[in-house]
């Protein structure tokens, strides 16, 4: 293309940029809302059941992580055996996020895409896998928006304040927790603190989810 | 720890809104439709800005363009009208330069979000093909052809015979 046609074009949007107002957006309603749907879906306690996250299915590119799961000692749930609750039809994986980056995710990443741009995951060997709970349910927010509040067991509950108690010391994106049910993963939450309660959160927007995690947990 | 991220956050959003609107602008074409753009973009940014706080413009940024361009997906797409020839240009006038102007403000407002986002990152964000394409989630060769078009589209309303008459090449 010549040069004076990208000129022409340039300068009319330039032109065209010149006619815009000056921004009215609500900053802090942008920060509100938006630590509302953030990534921290873990809470610790149901009281505490307001952070809301959009959860997203995510698509495991090729094998296994890159990093295999490696039991962190504490970390992995106890046996079930001997355990009350019940177990899951699907475990539920917590995996700490190690990096992110750009696509084209490479093999044993994950490509994570939460309506934003698609992001990889590369997870780490620390992890925490739950197959049995005590409870599960699922509320419904508002909207199509659902949250599922899952109690682990007494030993599980330990174990989860380890893991996040390890995951809250680190710096985005290391405090970061993937949770995988199913091959899905559905959030990836930043931790900020200490998960105590034995309670943890995870937020679906969508009404497909909602289905499948509700079959995955055991809830229907 | 939140209360640092949302001061970075606020100081962020205040100091660039003032670009970030003007790019919300180019890519809509209306200020109530750009607005509602920025918020939302910077709504999500809000929601990763853990991740994105070092580098949160291109996020920002990223987010209008895909935003847009799937807004205009998500609908029906106008049917376009298949010409075996491009129209002819109409003659130009004595105030040919003022009214070509206008008349290309005019076209690029009336182009599909997808294109306008393609030209908007070319010419105004003056990014080179592949970048574009990465922005967008698209080849680069959809980033040509896109832009192919557009131009074509917007060829047919000037009036400049320099511009009439320039070959495109994609």
């Amino acid at each position: 293309m010549s040069s004076r046609t990208e000129e022409t074009i340039a300068s009319a949007l330039h032109d065209m940029a010149g006619q815009a107002a000056p921004s009215r957006v609500r900053i802090d309603a942008a920060w509100r809302v938006g630590r509302r749907r953030r990534l921290a879906t873990i809470v610790t306690s149901t009281a505490g059941a307001a952070a809301i996250a959009v959860a997203v299915p995510l698509a495991v590119t090729s094998g296994p992580a890159t990093h295999p799961p490696m039991a962190v000692p504490g970390l992995v749930g106890q046996s079930a055996a001997k355990q009350p609750g019940r177990a899951l039809p699907e475990p539920i994986e917590l995996r700490q996020v190690g990096s992110v980056s750009h696509p084209p995710c490479r093999a044993g990443s994950v490509a994570y895409s939460d309506a934003g741009p698609t992001v990889c995951l590369h997870l780490t060997g620390t992890t925490m896998t739950i197959s049995r709970i005590l409870s599960a349910h699922v509320i419904k927010e508002s909207g199509s928006s659902h949250f599922f509040a899952v109690q682990v067991l007494p030993g599980g509950a330990r174990s989860l304040h380890k893991l996040t108690e390890n995951l809250a010391s680190q710096h985005s994106p290391r405090n970061q927790v993937a949770i995988i049910v199913g091959g899905v993963v559905y959030s990836a939450p930043e931790v900020l603190k200490p998960v105590t309660g034995g309670v943890f959160q995870i937020v679906v927007v969508s009404a497909a989810q909602v289905h499948t995690l509700e079959r995955d947990l055991g809830i229907r | 720890v939140d209360e640092q991220a949302r001061h970075d956050f606020t100081e962020f959003a205040t100091v660039r809104s003032g670009q970030l609107i003007r790019l919300a602008y180019v890519l809509t074409g209306d200020q109530h439709a750009a607005e509602d753009l920025l918020q939302n973009a910077l709504t999500r940014a809000a929601a990763h800005w853990g991740r994105i706080h070092s580098a949160p413009e291109q996020y920002v940024r990223t987010i209008m363009y895909r935003e847009q361009v799937s807004w205009w997906r998500r609908r029906a797409r106008r049917p376009e009208i298949v010409m075996a020839e491009l129209p002819e240009p109409p003659d130009a006038a004595p105030a040919a330069g003022v009214e070509s102007r206008l008349d290309l403000l005019d076209a690029l407002r009336g182009l599909p979000p997808g294109k306008r986002a393609v030209l908007v990152l070319r010419y105004y964000e003056d990014l080179p093909e592949a970048q574009v394409a990465a922005i967008l989630g698209c080849s680069v060769g959809t980033v040509r052809s896109q832009a192919h078009k557009a131009v074509t589209r917007l060829r047919s309303v000037l009036t400049d015979p320099d511009l009439t008459n320039t070959e495109v090449h994609p």
